[in-house]
């Protein structure tokens, strides 16, 4: 178990393509940090150079007390999960488990003991003279966590190891793996590029894009406070709603002008907005589908009656305990969150509330969040 | 009435498309039953050809030299035969014949223990083939390894020069082969044949293709769980290529087994030669002893063949080497 610390990471590959720029951060000791962003982001980098299995071009990286730069891989005492698993076709279950302990030199019996306390603790005893070519995908991916586990490493670093499994199976691994890293109590270090994953999993998020940390911090404080255009983008299923608007001040109160339609912003927010002198100025308004109702839910709509424009329904999506309206309101597209049971018409009118007092507001250029804690 | 009509046109227009429907099925059967045929003609022809001088040699063994005589000499050399003037009048064609008249072992016996040089020849192929083909196994595996998974400055030159040599016909390297085994003093020596033989580029060349295919986060996993370099060579690689390893040691064998023009050049001395030069020695009159030889010859080439058949075959098939 042990503190993790990265100074100043660099990562440049010859040909001068960077893929990971001054990346810094501190992994408590037992956490479950999870590194997500989108292809290429640099996530998988990041957690190669803390495995030793990619040299760094600039930074310190400290496992515990020691700085960890020139140490090899087998010397770091971590274990890693890959995505593709990487178990050895040709070893059986236990084999493979047993491996590094081998190559330890520790003696048989602990060898046994240890391997046989792993795989109790995935449900892997029937499995262990099974080669890996004769495993299902999820056993596949439980041998690779008794891999890892068997070692009982200071840190483990796992690779989008659910990212070859089913939806159903992803969910129960999800759920496993949440469950180990609580009976382990040892820091996690997790890469993926699933966000349901990050959000369920993590005790911390590290956002990352084009190898620079967009945000840091636990998972609901990024959904609810995005610190810019990306990561609100980014977090949430179906992606945040962006309209572009210039903030009018009219009647002591603050808009939202959509070119033609107006919302109000709350006093406060609206009030911070104009000191920071984004008064006339083009903004972006996001606002996530759960925070815009439907013509019929009425209820919901009363609380924030002045916020309510007209659109066109182009189509709804149905994921059973909701449905999601695609809306065109002034020529841009909103999704809505609506109750399953709401009546649609492709092509009618539906007017949908926005509830003003959740919407974040971006700079357009810098793209950074600029209102304050909307929650 | 009408009632009635409706009930016939639905019972024909049921038929009628089941029947397009069949006819379809049928045609594409036939023309499929008809590939099938041709292929499978074609294999067995093939077949036939391959296995024609094998099994001819292999009865043919078996034979007296009497009934060889009668059967060949009809195109060989008619003044060493008694049977001459009967065979020239009976047909100047040679007589393929499968089934021994009388089955006798004499050439068997003559081949291996009247004459003792046939077993002599036999063991110096066996010191020149077996030194070969486990240096260049070891030699290629290690060499392959480092050009398939390690990255450094020049490999991809290296690798070029590797396969230039390899593309160079056997007989532009075999003069600076003999200078160089001149000036080490080598010559009439097993070592000047072993030697090049060992550091074959073939060898490096089929690995090379066949670890390419082993993925690199076995190697990463096996790093992370603490082996080193010469621990992932031997527990993964090794093991993960057993088959191309397999491939290379059979293709290996068979070409040093049969190899002629090095012994020819490198060894003056008639009494190092191997096996492969036997054959031309035996004197046109003994086609029997002939036969018998050719048989053993090839007995230790077929039986590793067949042996590790499924190896050479997956070996081929991963390394992306065709034939």
């Amino acid at each position: 178990m042990a503190k993790l610390k990265l100074k100043n990471i660099c990562k440049i590959y010859p040909g001068n393509v960077t893929a990971v720029r001054d990346f810094s951060l501190e992994i408590e000791d037992q956490e479950f940090l999870i590194l997500v962003g989108p292809s290429g982001c640099g996530k998988t980098t990041v957690l190669r150079m803390i495995a030793g299995l990619e040299e760094i071009t600039s930074g310190e990286i400290r496992i515990g007390d020691r700085v960890v730069n020139d140490v090899a891989s087998k010397d770091r005492d971590i274990a890693m999960v890959f995505q593709n698993y990487a178990l050895y076709p040709h070893l059986t279950v236990y084999d493979n488990m047993a491996f590094g302990l081998k190559l330890r030199k520790l003696p048989k019996g602990e060898i046994r003991k240890q391997v046989q306390e792993a795989a109790g603790i995935l449900g892997l005893e029937d499995l262990l003279n099974r080669r890996p070519g004769e495993l299902s995908g999820g056993q596949r991916q439980r041998v690779a966590l008794g891999r890892a586990i068997v070692r009982q490493p200071q840190v483990f670093l796992m690779d989008e190891p659910l990212s070859n499994l089913d939806a159903q199976l992803r969910g129960q691994m999800r759920l496993e793996i949440t469950k180990l890293h609580k009976n382990l109590e040892t820091t996690f270090v997790y890469v993926t590029h699933d966000q349901t994953e990050a959000m369920t999993m993590g005790t911390r998020i590290v956002v990352m894009k084009d190898g620079l940390i967009q945000q840091i911090d636990q998972p609901q404080t990024i959904y609810d406070h995005p610190a810019n255009l990306f990561v609100a983008g980014f977090t949430g299923n179906p992606r945040m709603n962006f309209l572009e608007a210039t903030l009018l001040e009219q009647d002591d109160c603050i808009w939202a002008d959509l070119s033609g339609s107006r919302l109000p912003v709350p006093a406060a927010r609206g009030q911070e907005l104009k000191e920071k002198g984004y008064l006339d100025k083009k903004v972006i308004l996001g606002i996530r589908a759960e925070n815009l109702c439907g013509e019929e839910d009425s209820r919901e709509r009363e609380r924030y009656p002045e916020s309510t424009l007209e659109g066109i329904l182009e189509f709804s999506e149905c994921r059973g305990p909701e449905t999601y309206l695609h809306v065109r309101i002034d020529g841009k597209e909103v999704i809505v969150r609506v109750r399953p049971d709401f009546q649609t018409i492709p092509g009618g009118k539906v007017k949908v509330g926005f509830n003003m007092s959740k919407a974040h507001f971006f700079d357009q250029e810098s793209e950074v969040n600029v209102g304050s804690n909307p929650y | 009435m009408k009632h009635m009509w409706n009930k016939v046109a639905k019972i024909n227009l049921k038929p009628k498309s089941d029947i397009h429907k069949s006819l379809r099925k049928h045609g594409s059967l036939s023309s499929h039953s008809v590939t099938k045929v041709l292929h499978v003609a074609t294999l067995v022809m093939l077949t036939a050809f391959f296995l024609f001088p094998l099994v001819l040699s292999f009865t043919n063994s078996f034979m007296s030299e009497q009934e060889i005589a009668v059967n060949y000499d009809a195109v060989t050399d008619k003044s060493l035969s008694s049977y001459n003037a009967d065979v020239e009048a009976s047909n100047s064609f040679a007589r393929f014949e499968f089934i021994p008249e009388m089955v006798t072992l004499k050439q068997y016996y003559t081949v291996l223990i009247k004459k003792t040089q046939f077993l002599f020849m036999f063991w110096h192929s066996v010191f020149l083939t077996v030194p070969i083909v486990i240096g260049q196994t070891v030699v290629a595996t290690l060499a392959a390894y480092a050009f398939a998974k390690f990255r450094f400055r020049g490999r991809n030159f290296l690798f070029f020069l590797y396969i230039v040599v390899m593309l160079m016909p056997f007989q532009v390297t075999l003069v600076p082969n003999y200078l160089i085994a001149g000036k080490l003093g080598l010559l009439n020596n097993y070592l000047s044949i072993i030697f090049p033989g060992i550091f074959g580029t073939f060898g490096v060349f089929l690995l090379k293709q066949y670890m390419e295919q082993i993925p690199d986060s076995y190697l990463e996993a096996a790093k992370v769980d603490g082996a080193g370099a010469l621990q992932i060579f031997l527990k993964i690689i090794v093991p993960l290529s057993k088959s191309g390893i397999a491939a290379l040691a059979i293709l290996v064998f068979i070409d040093n087994w049969n190899m002629v023009e090095q012994p020819l050049i490198f060894l003056q001395d008639a009494d190092k030669q191997p096996l492969s030069l036997y054959l031309s020695r035996i004197a046109a009159g003994e086609k029997g002893l002939a036969f018998a030889a050719s048989t053993l010859y090839m007995t230790p080439v077929l039986l590793s063949f067949l042996y590790a058949e499924n190896y050479l075959m997956e070996g081929i098939r991963l390394s992306g080497i065709k034939g």
